[in-house]
């Protein structure tokens, strides 16, 4: 009788911590990573641009920067597509508006 | 030790960075290396020099850099690196590999590459450079310091995604090491350049524009701290010249030479009278430049 008391309040523990974690989990550290994987990219791509503009028709410095294109090879042709596609300016000033309210 | 001569065009450096390679080559093995590329060492030498260490006599090597093969193996030693992912990736990249070549600045580059690399040599006791006239041999000095802040740059960027990217996983990155490889190569060469170990020799004419850029040169070179260890006056003429004017203006070059520059030690090498050219007649401008390694 005793035992199975603290079995069944054992498994409600577990219950509730795997809860907890998974809640802090989705409300925080998903939500980071989210984040920073995106901001990550970001400057990701500025940091290809600084390297291999030339393969988007911006003049850089390149002698130097060939050096790491072997590392950046999986990465260029979806750089490249990114830097190709166009870009609304306005729908973003427009959704940086809608954001203030 | 390393010498390097500069100076305007057409005042002598490849004849007096001859003449100071066959010096030490007296002293031990010399190799004399020619940054410029419009090269002159084949004709001083009456011999072909190529990109190749050539021999042109016992202890004595020389040597062309040529910035179009540079470039040309430099690209090929990247290629080769990842030759194998370039097909499986089916990317567009011959452009791309087209500009490295035809880019401003990638000879400057690949000359500076190839610069460094001899310089950093050890199986030479001495080495000397005859570089490009001033503008080009101001430049190969300055070079660690512009291309080591673009690297800052690039680093500082690449830092950037470091610091997220930490959150994340905890594996090295090869970009950011490679960046610092760079750097440390950079530095060891700057330091290299303005250390003792190199000697920067100017060669000047006693004529006002030569005098006048060794002037700017040095007055620039002071501003960075980079010693200069000494100044060749070439072609000085003697009092039996037929010109009097140019003699008169020699001497007030000379003079002001002495005034301005006097702490810097300098040595005249007369006027030869014929073309010098081949080792023999470098010989005879031996007895002036030797005062200058003493």
């Amino acid at each position: 009788m005793k035992t199975s008391v603290f079995k069944k309040a054992w498994k409600l523990l577990g219950k509730i911590t795997l809860n907890v974690r998974l809640f802090l989990y989705g409300s925080f550290e998903l939500t980071l990573k989210h984040h920073i994987e995106k901001e990550m990219a970001r400057r990701m791509d500025f940091f290809m641009m600084l390297c291999f503009g030339d393969l988007i028709g911006l003049p850089v410095p390149n002698y130097l920067t060939f050096k790491l294109l072997p590392y950046f090879l999986e990465e260029l042709p979806y750089w490249q597509r990114r830097m190709a596609r166009g870009k609304e300016t306005i729908y973003d000033r427009m959704a940086e508006f809608a954001r203030e309210f | 030790m390393k010498f390097l001569f500069g100076g305007k065009g057409g005042v002598g450096k490849t004849t007096t960075a001859a003449t100071a390679a066959l010096y030490w080559s007296s002293v031990g093995r010399t190799l004399l290396v020619s940054t410029d590329p419009a090269h002159s060492l084949s004709d001083i030498f009456e011999m072909p020099v190529g990109g190749v260490e050539t021999e042109i006599r016992s202890n004595l090597f020389a040597l062309e850099i040529d910035p179009e093969s540079a470039v040309k193996s430099y690209k090929e030693k990247i290629v080769r690196q990842f030759g194998q992912t370039l097909q499986e990736f089916h990317l567009n990249l011959e452009s791309y590999l087209e500009s490295i070549e035809h880019n401003p600045g990638a000879y400057e580059s690949a000359i500076f590459d190839e610069f460094a690399k001899h310089l950093l040599r050890d199986d030479y006791e001495t080495i000397v450079f005859d570089t490009a006239p001033t503008g080009a041999t101001l430049r190969l000095i300055f070079m660690p310091e512009y291309l080591n802040s673009w690297i800052q740059f690039l680093i500082q960027s690449r830092k950037g995604i470091l610091k997220l990217r930490d959150m994340l996983t905890r594996e090295k990155d090869p970009v950011i090491e490679t960046l610092y490889q760079m750097k440390d190569q950079f530095e060891k060469i700057g330091q290299l350049l303005t250390s003792e170990e190199t000697k920067l020799v100017l060669v000047l004419n006693p004529e006002t524009l030569a005098f006048e850029e060794t002037a700017r040169t040095l007055h620039l070179l002071h501003r960075f701290d980079i010693p200069v260890s000494g100044l060749v006056v070439n072609r000085v003429v003697d009092d039996a010249f037929p010109y009097k004017g140019y003699l008169a203006s020699q001497k007030r070059i000379l003079e002001a030479l002495q005034n301005k520059y006097g702490h810097i030690p300098h040595v005249q090498i007369p006027f030869m009278g014929d073309e010098v050219k081949g080792l023999d007649r470098l010989g005879r401008l031996l007895p002036f430049l030797e005062q200058l390694f003493h």
